[in-house]
């Protein structure tokens, strides 16, 4: 015989305040799943504006590393490479070798832009100008020498029968100066 | 006081009488024209009509006339102990003739075999639940007296084949091999004297069980009286000459 083990006890139902407080633990679950989910919502907002920016200043840095700015002094020094570029030497040997009586050398200018070195010459009498510009370009082959003489302007000198003229000088085709161009980082 | 303190109250029910028993203190018995009147006049008097903190924890000791044992062989077929308890309680007031419906606990819920059911007006169950819910105490068991009987006895005679239990109102006889129940039933009233022998001597003989391996216990509402033993143990008398 095997003992007898019954019992006849009531289920026991929660009270109310089990209930309510079972309801209370939900909402607040509720509310914190809510809160969670709203932080996370503005959390994202917050990092895709973050990326955005983000994005926005590499774009800037990446066009800034693409087109860098021209160091200092870089434009003085190109000029200056220029102007060392310039013929000179070819120019002030052809002034010396036209130098002659009645033939005053005013003013002696490069000009690093257009390659070209200017010459301004008091001369004598107006004939003298053609026979200068003669002496100036002996020596070389017209258009193939470094240099190519021209006249650009005359005036008359308000002393006596002198004619200030200003000749310049280009470097023919072929011969133009060498001008080093910048190169990037 | 031990009412508004941790104590566990024990009371006996049955359908005439009931006692209402405390660690402390004489045993109090009362008449009763129903069961659920008796166990509010029980917790009524000692606890008063004002309800008590914390909840006092009562052991409900049911008699053989309420709490009614029988043998429920299920049928071939049952799929879980769901089905096996609808199909008991359906069986369970012309089995141990109880009014229905009847509330049913099984002393085991594994399908297959036979076993001992235990039958309860569900209208006194849920009367009861209800009066304990009104006077504040809290049920933590509601058991058959005779049950706790079978399991003193058995922890002295192992094995012991058929028990008779005689309370205030019943007298239950059980009978079982050591694999299976043979048989259970209540008889309300209790017999008296040499009809009760008669009746026991059937029951023995229909169960094939042998006199020596019998017991037969009875409630002593008069030792009971004395506390000066421990319930519900003390309540009981072991029948001389039956033994």
């Amino acid at each position: 015989m095997k003992p007898v083990s019954v019992n006849f006890r009531p289920q026991s139902k929660p009270s109310r305040l089990v209930y309510w407080l079972a309801v209370a633990v939900c909402g607040l679950g509720a509310l914190a799943l809510f809160s969670a989910w709203t932080q996370q919502l503005a959390l994202r907002s917050a990092q895709a504006l973050l990326e955005g920016a983000q994005q926005t200043q590499l774009a800037a840095a990446r066009q800034a590393l693409a087109a860098p700015a021209p160091k200092p002094y870089a434009q003085s020094a190109l000029a200056m490479l220029a102007e060392r570029e310039l013929k000179w030497a070819d120019a002030l040997r052809a002034l010396e070798a036209s130098a002659k009586d009645g033939v005053t050398l005013k003013s002696f200018e490069a000009n690093a832009a257009d390659g070209t070195i200017r010459a301004e010459l008091v001369l004598s009498s107006q004939a003298r100008i053609a026979g200068h510009l003669g002496a100036l370009s002996a020596g070389a082959d017209p258009g193939t020498g470094p240099l190519q003489w021209s006249v650009q302007q005359t005036s008359a000198e308000p002393s006596g029968g002198a004619v200030k003229a200003v000749f310049v000088a280009r470097p023919t085709t072929g011969h133009h100066p060498h001008v080093p161009t910048p190169r990037g980082p | 006081m031990s009412w508004a303190g941790f104590d566990v109250l024990d009371v006996y029910l049955g359908s005439d009488k009931g006692a209402l028993v405390r660690a402390v203190g004489p045993v109090v018995w009362r008449d009763h024209a129903r069961a659920e009147v008796g166990l509010s006049d029980l917790l009524k008097g000692v606890a008063g009509t004002r309800r008590v903190w914390p909840a006092p924890r009562v052991r409900l000791w049911l008699s053989g006339g309420l709490a009614r044992p029988f043998v429920f062989e299920p049928p071939v077929g049952l799929k879980n102990a769901a089905e096996l308890l609808k199909l008991a309680r359906a069986r369970a007031a012309q089995a141990s003739g109880l009014t229905p419906p009847c509330e049913v606990c099984l002393s085991d819920t594994t399908v297959g075999h036979r076993q001992l059911a235990v039958a309860l007006n569900g209208d006194l169950h849920q009367a009861l639940v209800a009066v304990a819910s009104k006077t504040g105490a809290r049920l933590i068991s509601v058991q058959p007296w005779w049950a706790s009987v079978q399991y003193k006895v058995l922890r002295e005679q192992p094995e012991l084949q058929a028990l008779t239990v005689v309370d205030t109102d019943s007298v239950t006889m059980l009978a079982a091999t050591q694999s299976e129940w043979v048989a259970a039933q209540s008889y309300v009233p209790t017999p008296e004297g040499p009809q009760l022998q008669a009746l026991v001597a059937r029951f023995l003989l229909s169960s094939n069980c042998s006199r020596s391996q019998s017991a037969r216990v009875s409630l002593d509402a008069a030792a009971a009286a004395t506390g000066s033993l421990v319930w519900p143990w003390a309540r009981t008398q072991v029948d001389e000459a039956h033994a």
